[in-house]
């Protein structure tokens, strides 16, 4: 896709995620101009990676210097609120990484300030984006599945060490805590009730093993964090009145289950060759993606970067609301305040 | 005025610092502990040392300076990245912070006419001021990565508002250093083959000429924010060159240029091998590459906007080189 007169964008923060973006920018039409981090070094490495022309050591004087359309934060979380109110003040639309702050009175800032500006905040919560999210997503919003009555995911992962994580509640599980934790609120909606349970800190470094029940209406939801399960894996179960969906969101399958009126013997054997026929079809499919290069690694960044892109270009809504941001941090706030209610575990 | 100036007791930095004590200025000059600082004590100069790794250890001295000429770099074909990203990218950083803090009215960052893309095609290409950088820097050498990011760490400051003026010059040469041969040349009994075309120009600049348009951009009013690309002559070409140098050197080499069209082809073989077979890309293909481009470079700004001109003539200027080589 090809623009007359190209969307300028400027980085803050040059991580690993930033090198991420970059190309998910690109493929949305825009033209990353410019990179800030404080570490110059890191700034310069990621330009010349890229071709970025132009480096700055912070985002005040990049913001001064260049004419950007969008600037994406990319930094430490504790540090989102100011750049991106900056930024927003300064005129242009901003991307934020997740999570979108450390407290809904900073995000509630940043939505001031995007409101006040009359451009978008838009926060990265990609796996919503994902395909086989976008299906899941679409087989709730169009009936497919019936009511929905519960939401469960699983996340098994650590978390890359990080200088600033100690600046995180939570620490490790606090950086991984986003992710899962947005995919249920975009089916649970507002919360009425939460119990949460931290526990393990042997590693002095923060809890390793994270459980929250949640109400929301008549849907409750479920979600896990280990740092202790083997192996890696990162689910989304979906439960409703006429059919329960499997997401596999570091495999890339969703496979369906819905009820069969066959005879008791088929009965037992037909749900698992449905199961393995989808898994196998997915896998193929999704294998041949990759060695064609048609899907890379965090697709959901693309699909959301494109459609945010769009709305750039022609004036449309950002495809993460600053409510969904917002709720977010909240619930994210209230887990760890039912857990630090509890003292040392359980909390509710 | 009073000026501070790095790299003093370099080729560069050392004619900045004589022009600037001939012409009555009040001249610090920022030395490297263990450096012979004799010279520039002779011609008045006050001496600090210091380092550019360490902007910190002598920032007092900038204070009540109301200019800062940067011609010091670690100059090196060799070593590690560390060493030229501290003293050439964070020191120039520091530095332009540095005198921003301690009220400095102008600031003179020294870069390179090497800096710039050059694209692929044969055609001449006209690189100006707004000339965009090497795409592949991590293809260059160290010294000239570093200069990308000087570059880019001077101009961030000029375009946030700081008054820093960006002098790039071309290859400087004068007494004291080898003559420019072309980028790739060779001597062979009496002939010298150059890898380049007759008609190609030569982006070279005489270091006391330079070292005026340094002068110049530090004590001119009004000339915040601009930037000179900076070769003596624009129009000159290589046969030119050969023949100026000939009759400098009262050498009688012939020179036979080869067109670099000619020998790209197997270069490119020798980057396609040494990819396969190393998994990375074969530095010097890009490096000839580069040299081998038909590229020119204009001096306008520096004539219009400084008042700049080459006062030393390449003929003149390559007799004296050639002279104090004897």
């Amino acid at each position: 896709m090809e623009r007359s007169s190209s969307t300028s964008v400027g980085l803050v923060g040059a991580g690993i995620i930033s090198g991420v973006h970059v190309p998910y920018i690109r493929k949305a039409g825009a033209d990353v101009v410019a990179i800030a981090d404080a570490d110059l070094g890191a700034a310069n490495d990621l330009a010349d990676r890229f071709d970025v022309q132009r480096t700055y050591a912070d985002a005040g004087s990049m913001l001064a210097a260049e004419e950007l359309d969008v600037v994406h934060v990319l930094t430490p979380p504790h540090t989102h609120a100011e750049i991106a109110v900056n930024a927003l003040e300064a005129g242009v639309h901003v991307v934020v990484e997740k999570p979108a702050a450390l407290s809904v009175e900073e995000v509630n800032r940043m939505v001031a300030a995007a409101d006040k500006a009359g451009r978008m905040l838009c926060v990265d919560h990609n796996r919503l984006f994902d395909p086989v999210m976008l299906e899941a997503r679409r087989l709730v919003a169009d009936g497919v599945l019936g009511d929905l009555v519960g939401v469960e995911s699983y996340q098994a992962g650590h978390a890359s060490e990080r200088a600033w994580l100690s600046q995180l509640t939570g620490g490790g599980l606090g950086d991984l805590l986003p992710h899962p934790l947005y995919l249920q609120l975009a089916f649970l909606g507002p919360v009425d009730e939460l119990q949460a349970w931290a526990f393990d800190r042997r590693d002095e470094k923060g809890p390793r093993e994270l459980r929250v029940l949640m109400k929301s209406g008549d849907v409750s939801g479920m979600l896990t964090i280990s740092m202790n399960a083997h192996p890696q894996s990162n689910t989304l179960r979906l439960y409703g009145t006429r059919m329960t969906v499997d997401v596999n969101l570091n495999n890339m399958t969703i496979i369906r289950r819905v009820v069969r009126n066959v005879p008791k013997l088929i009965g037992k054997s037909l749900p698992n060759l449905e199961e393995a026929w989808q898994l196998f079809s997915q896998t193929g499919r999704s294998t041949v993606e990759f060695l064609t290069g048609k899907t890379r690694f965090y697709p959901g960044m693309g699909n959301l970067l494109s459609r945010f892109y769009s709305a750039v270009d022609e004036g449309g809504e950002s495809p993460v609301s600053v409510d969904e941001a917002r709720s977010v941090v909240d619930v994210t706030q209230q887990i760890w305040a039912a857990i630090a209610k509890d003292g040392d575990g359980a909390g509710r | 005025m009073k000026v501070f100036v790095t790299g003093s007791t370099g080729f560069l930095g050392a004619r900045v610092v004589s022009q600037l004590c001939g012409a009555g200025h009040d001249v610090t000059a920022l030395v490297r502990a263990g450096s012979d600082s004799t010279e520039l004590e002779g011609q008045g100069a006050t001496v600090v040392y210091g380092e550019l790794e360490n902007v910190d250890g002598f920032a007092a001295s900038l204070e009540g300076c109301g200019g800062v000429i940067h011609a010091g770099a670690h100059v090196q074909t060799s070593g590690d990245w560390s060493v030229f990203h501290n003293s050439n990218v964070l020191g120039t950083h520091r530095l332009i912070e540095a005198s921003v803090a301690a009220g400095v009215r102008r600031f003179v960052h020294v870069s390179s006419l090497g800096i710039f893309e050059l694209g692929r095609g044969r055609s001449e290409i006209e690189v100006d001021e707004e000339q965009a950088y090497d795409r592949k820097p991590l293809l260059r050498g160290h010294y000239t990565r570093s200069k990308i990011h000087a570059d880019r760490a001077a101009m961030a400051a000029l375009k946030s508002g700081a008054p820093v003026v960006v002098v790039r010059p071309g290859v400087l040469y004068g007494p004291g250093r080898p003559l420019f041969r072309g980028r790739v040349s060779k001597r062979l009994g009496p002939l010298r083959l150059v890898v380049s075309r007759a008609s190609y120009p030569v982006p070279i600049c005489y270091v006391e000429n330079a070292a005026e348009a340094l002068v110049l951009a530090a004590t001119t009013p009004g000339v915040d924010g601009q930037v000179f690309n900076l070769v003596d002559d624009s129009a000159l070409r290589q046969r030119e060159y050969f023949s100026l140098l000939a009759a400098a050197e009262s050498s009688g080499a012939k020179v036979v240029y080869l067109p670099p069209a000619l020998l790209l082809p197997a270069i490119r073989a020798v980057a396609f091998l040494f990819k396969l077979l190393k998994r990375r890309q074969w530095t010097p293909a890009y490096q000839f590459e580069r040299s081998a481009r038909n590229a020119s470079y204009s001096n306008t700004r520096a004539r219009e906007i400084l008042g700049w001109s080459a006062t030393v003539a390449t003929d003149e200027a390559l007799r004296r080189s050639a002279d104090a080589g004897k």
